[in-house]
């Protein structure tokens, strides 16, 4: 399942702001952080998942993502037998089942099992 | 002197014939006792001179070891001066041969035909520290000199090897390979990963090393064993864990073959180990297994290794796990893949003799480190080697 710009924006909501100023600011500090928000959800990030590039929309991926563009059916098989990983510059972790990263370009993942012996 | 007729080379028989107590210790140290030198300006005390000590067809076996340890303190001159820079190379406590080493000695006769000889001969090599230390006590008392009885003992701790670890003994590190003296370990699964487990476990002091596999040595699965056999073994259909335990049983005793499967009947004989390998690929029986040693309270270490195919680049990307479970993290039982996998791998039709091994590795190393035998500041839970990025990522969660 591939999701697009147009879905992430929708579900994007802004957090409410504690506002002292008068009201021609607040409208036009809403409209720039609004503009900034949906220019960020807008901007794609280029990842690299089993040595694949792929272009995502921001800022996180989720563990599901990450197995669905290295092709796998998440909703036939059971998610515990793969490892999703990520290296980040320095930053390495892990992510479970229904977990999500930030993303960053350039950002690498590995996906998969490791249950042979 | 005491004429010996059980002195197992001439060297030792020499020493004893010059009236040293001897003593040998698990047919891989060599001590001379009793030696008197100076640990300050006109005193006299005692310690042990002990060389690591091998011998081949009655031949004696000095691998270019010059040094030996002393169970005394730095020795001085009968005036007092310190022979350290002269004489003493570590002064690093150690137990050696079931002694406190306090120092090693280190010191080349001057010539170079004395230091050949020297590197040949046990009894030079003793000599020569025991003439290097007992002189500067013959200049307090001049009757003082090592024992004169002339005596050999021979002393043996119940070994599983046929012969001994003289590398060991060369490096000091007896009280660190009595952290690997385990009374029973299992290996679950031996194919590619777990044999290769059992080859580097085989070497150490383990009572009794068990292994259990159903499958039989065939001509695929003998690319990814240790060694090599020959056709006839290759296509002899002999149960892996016979074949394994003929193997190693060559050089010690105690590896016992189990050519079963570990299901719900005989999970019990588990049950008396300290500790346990699983190295299979079959889901639930990874998790009744995990489940099982969980409830006992015993710890172990689950390995595997996953292959996928880049078919644009015609390459494979790879990687390996090590997920160590203790009583205290039973809870990594449930990141286990314990469900049934029934795809049909790419695995199955790829030798990868390098990835098994170094995930057998990876698992023995976090085995010692469990046991105190090497350091271990990252205290992983589960280690992930990418071999794409030439990686290893450690996972530990932090404690609440």
């Amino acid at each position: 399942m591939h999701l697009t710009l147009t879905h992430w924006v929708t579900k994007m909501c802004l957090p409410p702001l504690p506002w002292q100023g008068d009201r021609v600011e607040k409208v036009a500090h809403l409209q720039r952080i609004r503009k900034g928000i949906i220019m960020s959800h807008l901007k794609e990030y280029e990842i690299i998942v089993n040595t694949v590039h792929h272009k995502v929309p921001g800022p996180s991926v989720t563990f599901e993502q990450i197995l669905q563009l290295d092709g796998v059916d998440t909703a036939s098989v059971d998610l515990n037998l793969y490892d999703v990983d990520w290296s980040r510059g320095k930053d390495k972790g892990s992510l479970n089942v229904g977990g999500s990263v930030q993303v960053q370009n350039g950002m690498r993942f590995d996906a998969g099992k490791s249950n042979r012996s | 002197m005491l004429a010996n007729p059980t002195a197992p080379n001439a060297d030792v028989q020499a020493l004893i014939d010059d009236g040293y107590s001897v003593v040998i210790v698990d047919d891989r140290y060599l001590i001379v006792e009793n030696v008197p030198y100076c640990p300050a300006a006109g005193k006299i005390a005692y310690g042990d001179i002990i060389s690591p000590y091998s011998v081949v067809n009655g031949v004696s076996q000095l691998n270019g070891d010059h040094t030996v340890w002393f169970t005394g303190a730095i020795p001085h001159s009968a005036q007092g001066a310190s022979l350290r820079d002269a004489l003493v190379a570590d002064a690093t406590e150690t137990l050696v041969a079931g002694r406190k080493g306090l120092c090693r000695l280190s010191n080349k006769p001057d010539k170079a035909a004395d230091l050949a000889q020297l590197l040949q001969s046990f009894h030079v090599k003793m000599r020569h520290y025991v003439n290097k230390l007992s002189r500067h006590a013959r200049d307090v008392d001049p009757s003082a000199r090592a024992d004169y009885r002339g005596r050999l003992q021979v002393n043996a701790r119940p070994s599983v090897f046929y012969y001994p670890n003289t590398a060991v003994a060369r490096s000091g590190l007896d009280a660190y390979e009595d952290k690997l003296r385990q009374r029973k370990v299992a290996i679950v699964g031996v194919g590619g990963t777990g044999s290769y487990i059992l080859d580097a476990l085989a070497k150490t002091p383990i009572e009794e090393i068990y292994i259990y596999d159903g499958d039989k040595v065939e001509a695929h699965n003998s690319y990814r064993m240790p060694g090599a056999l020959r056709p006839g073994g290759a296509f002899s259909g002999i149960a892996k864990t016979e074949h394994l335990a003929n193997h190693y049983g060559q050089m010690r005793k105690g590896i016992v073959g189990r050519p079963v499967r570990i299901d719900e009947q005989n999970i019990t004989e588990l049950g008396d180990c300290s500790f346990v390998f699983i190295a299979i690929d079959h889901g639930p029986s990874r998790g009744l297994i995990a489940t099982y040693l969980v409830t006992r309270g015993i710890p172990f270490i689950d390995v595997g290794i996953g292959v996928d195919k880049v078919a644009a680049q015609v390459q494979l990307h790879a990687r390996a796990r090590v997920t160590l479970v203790t009583p205290q993290t039973a809870d990594l039982v449930a990141t286990l893949p314990t469900t049934d996998d029934t795809e049909k791998a790419e695995y199955d039709n790829i030798q990868l003799v390098e990835l098994n091994a170094l995930n057998a590795m990876l698992a023995i190393v976090r085995y010692k480190q469990f046991l105190g035998f090497y350091t271990d500041e990252a205290e992983a839970e589960t280690i992930k080697y990418k071999a794409s990025w030439c990686e290893l990522l450690v996972n530990k969660r932090n404690p609440e």
